[in-house]
């Protein structure tokens, strides 16, 4: 049986004003590319980035798989932008510590690291905090097993000159891939990337992996220059076993290229360094973002859009967006595009300064509401607040807090409300209406 | 904006990519019109089923519906379908765009283009040793994608029977030397597991063979699909890439040749039906089109991004191959580049 589900109003939700400010935390590649082209708009833009410098995880690389610039030369001539743009705050050490408020009337508690604190009313926010990465544990002293970042760096600093480690030459480099993270494609482009490097240089390269996640632009094409330059490739079904053997490792992998198993000898490939590329995960530091700004996080506690689908880009609350790593890391050009797409979201709310509620919208009847914060506590979008009435049926501004005159009432923002009618159902006073 | 410029953006394209490029410019109060040579929007993707077995597979083919709902309800932006671009002039901001329709041939002035022309599915006949176009029983993804869309139901062409084996051969037209094609995909991994959890959903007795070089991933839930995929004990994963399709002329059953790296050997499997995962080419008209507008193409094959500050934007997957995902999130931030370019003339 169906029920009518919506009741129609003649008066529509007042419109909310909207003034050009927004707030961006984190200020990685994708903060400091949406902060730049905002700014372009003449939108007023705080970046809060919780450390002392721009940059993120792309401080890390050195090297694009897709073009030869330098990428801290890149990177530094974007932060300098930034820094220098007129309506571009940059706050450094800032931690969110509060978000109030709903859009348009969002109020936000940032404290750096001297111990101010600052009080912004961004109309939106922008969350690009990106991810951690983890060294890969692939033997217990860890000597000689160095991270794809420690190898760009390597690299980056031997410049003209033969690679060397630790004062030791390095002629021979393994790079192991999909012990973790078989569905991130950035160490599949990083292996294959440093391997020409290095076999540029006169190593001998081989590169170890399950699958070789070529799906980027420019990659198979690169995968095959590797082939030609002499990098070795193998591809597993189990891991391959690592043991030391001189000064170097040695690396055990079965020959799959030879299909009879009789005939399959175990190739040991003995090398100065192997590389293993550091995992990803979540930042702990964001999920306690994520309880301050009442967002809603997935898998490994990465955050989520509400609707992966319907509401790319866009948080579980209205007037949030998130982009970049902090969703799920991806190459460069991909996280650009998301951050892109952050900018056209923000753009088109910003747009015309004000924002009229469309969807369906859930309206509490105050004197029905029994105050039992079922609804509060349901709401995904943190759209429902309890609010303090002069009197029963009065729906005016709060009253002073005075004895006399106190009541509460559940009450649902119209700007926040998505229309999902979750608090419709499950208010047991039956006190929750939705209006179209 | 000056008034005496205040010419529309003239979208090319009216797939997925074109329709949010065109939904997202109005957003931003921008005039718009879409042009699509075919006589309905929605190109490509339109044509896709979704993919959800148990829970939502993330298909992104309920989004295009969506969207192409959005457009058509949206009276303001220019739609011209059937219509084909003949000729341009003009050139940094100011174009003169004529246009056939229905053999008239008009004008039209625009302050930017966004060439969303879209791609091709490779033509499977050019991969002679898998049979397509020949044996009965050898089908795209897409034909078999249209009978679940258009005809919800999975049949073998030759007797109309379901089939109970089918092998699924991942990288048709991509990833290959022999045909110049010297680029993944991208989509067609998890574009072929999809459709396989699909149908095993509806059909459990159906059981498939998964061969591919290496396994493309997509996106953020990809992870958690994939091993739904691997215990999925009907589903066979095989690293290799089949040699040939033989076909029996009398009960059209097929023979595949590969290397089986369990077994240790090359064998000829039998199966009712076989299933090539196609993968993208740069749309065939696509190329005039280019050299219309003056664009080049990369060493890819696709359409190179054009310079920055001439007014021409390429966006969605005739740029690169792209998901449907990703080429709405690129469609998007296009309409913020064009956007941005506008306001800084």
């Amino acid at each position: 049986m169906y029920q009518k589900v919506y009741e129609s109003k003649a008066t529509a939700p007042a419109p909310i004003n909207l003034k050009p400010e927004v707030l961006i935390i984190g200020g990685g590649i994708v903060g400091i590319t949406v902060a730049r082209e905002l700014a372009r708009e003449g939108v007023q833009v705080v970046i809060a980035e919780k450390g002392e410098t721009l940059g993120g995880g792309v401080r890390d690389l050195h090297f694009f798989y897709d073009r030869p610039a330098a990428v801290q030369k890149w990177l530094g001539d974007l932060i300098e932008v930034v820094e220098g743009a007129g309506n571009i705050t940059v706050l450094k050490g800032a931690k969110l510590k509060r978000l109030d408020g709903q859009l348009g009337r969002f109020q936000a508690l940032i404290r750096t690291s001297e111990g101010r604190e600052r009080t912004l009313s961004p109309s939106a926010v922008v969350v690009a905090t990106g991810c951690i990465t983890r060294p890969a544990e692939a033997m217990s002293d860890g000597g000689r097993c160095i991270g794809s970042s420690e190898m760009e760096k390597l690299l980056a600093e031997s410049r003209d000159l033969p690679v060397a480690w630790k004062g030791q030459p390095v002629k021979t480099v393994t790079f192991i891939l999909d012990r973790t993270d078989d569905d991130i494609k950035i160490h599949t482009v990083n292996a294959i990337k440093l391997a020409v490097i290095l076999q540029e240089k006169g190593c001998q390269v081989a590169v170890v992996a399950r699958d070789l996640k070529v799906s980027a632009s420019g990659m198979e094409l690169l995968y095959r220059q590797a082939r030609g330059k002499g990098v070795l490739f193998f591809k597993y079904d189990e891991p391959p076993v690592l043991s030391h053997s001189g000064d170097g490792i040695s690396v055990e992998i079965p020959d799959m290229t030879v299909l009879r198993k009789e005939e399959r000898e175990t190739v040991s490939l003995l090398s100065d360094l192997v590389v293993i590329g550091e995992t990803f995960a979540a930042d702990p530091e964001t999920q306690e973002l994520c309880r301050v700004m009442k967002l809603r996080t997935g898998a490994g506690g990465a955050l989520m859009e509400d609707n992966p689908q319907f509401l790319r880009v866009m948080s579980n609350r209205r007037g949030i967006f998130l982009a970049g790593a902090c969703r799920f890391p991806q190459i460069i050009a991909e996280s650009l595009s998301e951050a892109h797409a952050v900018v056209q979201e923000v753009k088109a709310l910003l747009h015309g300064g004000v924002y009229t509620p469309v969807n369906p919208v859930a309206e509490v009847d105050p004197p029905k509401c029994a105050v039992c914060y079922t609804c509060v506590r349901l709401c995904p979008h943190a759209a429902i607040g309890v609010e303090r009435y002069g009197d029963r049926n009065v729906y005016s501004a709060p009253a002073e807090k005075n004895g006399d005159t106190l009541w509460q009432a559940a009450r649902v923002d119209p700007a926040a409300c998505f229309g999902c009618g979750i608090c419709v159902a499950e208010c047991p006073a039956r006190a929750i209406t939705l209006y179209q | 904006m000056t008034d005496e410029n205040n010419h529309p953006v003239l979208i090319i394209g009216g797939g997925i990519s074109g329709i949010v490029c065109a939904l997202e410019l109005y957003r931003l109060g921008v005039p718009v019109t879409l042009i699509e040579k075919e006589a309905s929007l929605g190109g490509l993707a339109a044509r896709f089923c979704c993919k959800a077995s148990e829970a939502c597979n993330k298909c992104f083919a309920c989004v295009v519906d969506k969207k192409l709902k959005e457009i058509s309800e949206q009276s303001q932006i220019s739609q011209l379908t059937g219509a084909e671009i003949t000729g341009v002039a003009g050139d940094q901001g100011s174009y003169k765009v004529s246009l056939a329709k229905a053999g008239k041939v008009s004008e039209l002035e625009a302050a930017a283009i966004v060439v969303a022309a879209g791609i091709d599915p490779y033509e499977a006949s050019g991969k002679g040793e898998y049979g397509y176009g020949v044996i009965k029983n050898v089908v795209t993804a897409r034909d078999l994608e249209e009978m679940l869309r258009f005809q919800g139901k999975i049949y073998r062409p030759s007797d109309g029977k379901l089939p109970q084996n089918i092998a699924f051969i991942q990288c048709v037209g991509s990833r290959d030397e022999s045909i110049g094609n010297l680029y993944c995909s991208q989509v067609c991994c998890a574009y072929a597991l999809r459709l396989i959890r699909a149908i095993r959903h509806k059909y459990p007795e159906v059981n498939a063979t998964f061969l591919y070089m290496d396994i493309q991933p997509a996106g953020a839930s990809f992870h958690d699909f994939l091993n739904a995929c691997r215990e999925d004990k009907g589903i066979r994963f095989i690293r290799s890439l089949p040699s040939r399709v033989y076909h029996s002329p009398v009960t059209e059953d097929l023979r595949v040749r590969l290397a089986d790296t369990e077994r240790g050997e090359v064998v000829e499997e039998p199966f009712d039906m076989v299933v090539l995962s196609v993968g993208m080419v740069l749309k065939k008209e696509a190329k005039p089109l280019a050299n219309l507008l003056g664009l080049g193409l990369n060493e890819e094959g696709f359409l190179a991004s054009p310079a920055p500050g001439n007014g021409i934007f390429v966006t969605g997957a005739c740029a690169g191959p792209k998901d449907i995902d990703r080429s709405i999130t690129h469609a998007k931030s296009t309409a913020a580049l064009v956007h941005n370019y506008l306001n800084g003339r």
